[in-house]
């Protein structure tokens, strides 16, 4: 069994490549509407990764202030919101609230791995 | 003109011509994005789709560079550590953030307090993908036959968000699923077609 991105599942089972037997979603994607959710069998059990792009942290304020404008542009192209909702959502989150939000979610990651045995190596 | 006016003029001119400045002087050459990913996959995809519509509204090229390895904590690492200039920018998940310390004791950076965010573009997830033998089997059944033979069956993963997910399967399910750990999901891939996992 491998664990793989939503996007690539899909390919691999839209081809009959393999077969991708569940999905890691809170509730059935429209990109995927006849593959089960993990949760549909193990009660809980959703999880997926956010994504977006950073910069090394003393880049200078209106120069990430900007890049983010550019950003949300770009990912309102069709070709971008296609493949992102292959695999989810497609969102725009802005600087400060990227920085604020990481902060808290470190605490989330730590629980959970925890709780599923898992420890820093 | 007394000391202190001086100095208070010319305090204002750095005040008012700095914003100015970072905004017409930027970008005037190409700017890299690192993607902590093999090529082919979805966080390169994805980048490269998203540089097609960045390139024509900063007007400049944007390159891609690839630098897989430690669940993205390589190539995170790496724009961590780059000059902050805005001409080193980089793709990054919880894995290479947030999620980083869960699993990985010591880092060559600080995955929480050595990168700014730029932007969040997606709630992205994952799915599990089995051999086309096991067509008709559902995810129940499948973790019957890993139970009564686990030896038989193993895992392969390339994030740490799919590590996460795998042990919350295990414990969710009281199953064991032996994971190995990929660089970047090709070889995952090919072992899977290939009968090794």
């Amino acid at each position: 069994m491998i664990i793989h991105t939503m996007n690539a599942a899909k390919i691999m089972e839209d081809s009959r490549q393999a077969y991708a037997i569940a999905v890691s979603s809170p509730k059935r994607l429209p990109a995927m509407p006849n593959t089960p959710t993990i949760a549909e069998t193990l009660p809980g059990v959703a999880l997926g990764p956010w994504t977006g792009f950073f910069a090394p942290s003393r880049t200078p304020r209106p120069i990430i202030n900007f890049l983010y404008t550019k950003f949300a542009e770009a990912v309102k192209e069709p070709a971008a919101q296609t493949y992102g909702l292959n695999s989810g959502e497609v969102v725009a989150m802005p600087p400060e609230e990227v920085d604020a939000f990481v902060k808290k979610d470190e605490a989330r990651w730590m629980t959970l791995a925890k709780a599923a045995g898992i420890e820093p190596e | 003109m007394k000391p202190i006016y001086r100095v208070l003029s010319a305090c204002l001119a750095i005040l008012f011509a700095a914003p100015a400045k970072a905004q017409s002087n930027y970008p005037v050459k190409p700017i890299k994005i690192v993607v902590p990913y093999a090529a082919g996959g979805s966080p390169d995809t994805w980048t490269r789709i998203v540089v097609k519509g960045l390139e024509p509204r900063i007007g400049q090229t944007v390159i891609v560079e690839n630098k897989a390895g430690g669940n993205s904590t390589i190539g995170v690492g790496y724009t961590a550590k780059s000059a902050p200039d805005g001409y080193t920018i980089g793709y990054g998940t919880n894995s290479g953030t947030s999620s980083a310390r869960a699993l990985f004791k010591t880092l060559p950076y600080d995955p929480i307090n050595d990168l700014s965010g730029i932007i969040i573009t997606q709630n992205s997830y994952l799915a599990l993908v089995v051999r086309n033998e096991e067509r008709g089997n559902t995810l129940a059944q499948f973790l019957d036959k890993v139970r009564r033979d686990p030896k038989s069956y193993s895992v392969g993963s390339a994030s740490t968000t799919m590590e996460i997910l795998n042990a919350m399967i295990e414990s969710a399910g009281k199953v064991q699923l032996a994971l190995a750990r990929y660089a970047s999901p090709a070889p995952q891939v090919a072992d899977l077609l290939g009968g090794r996992t």
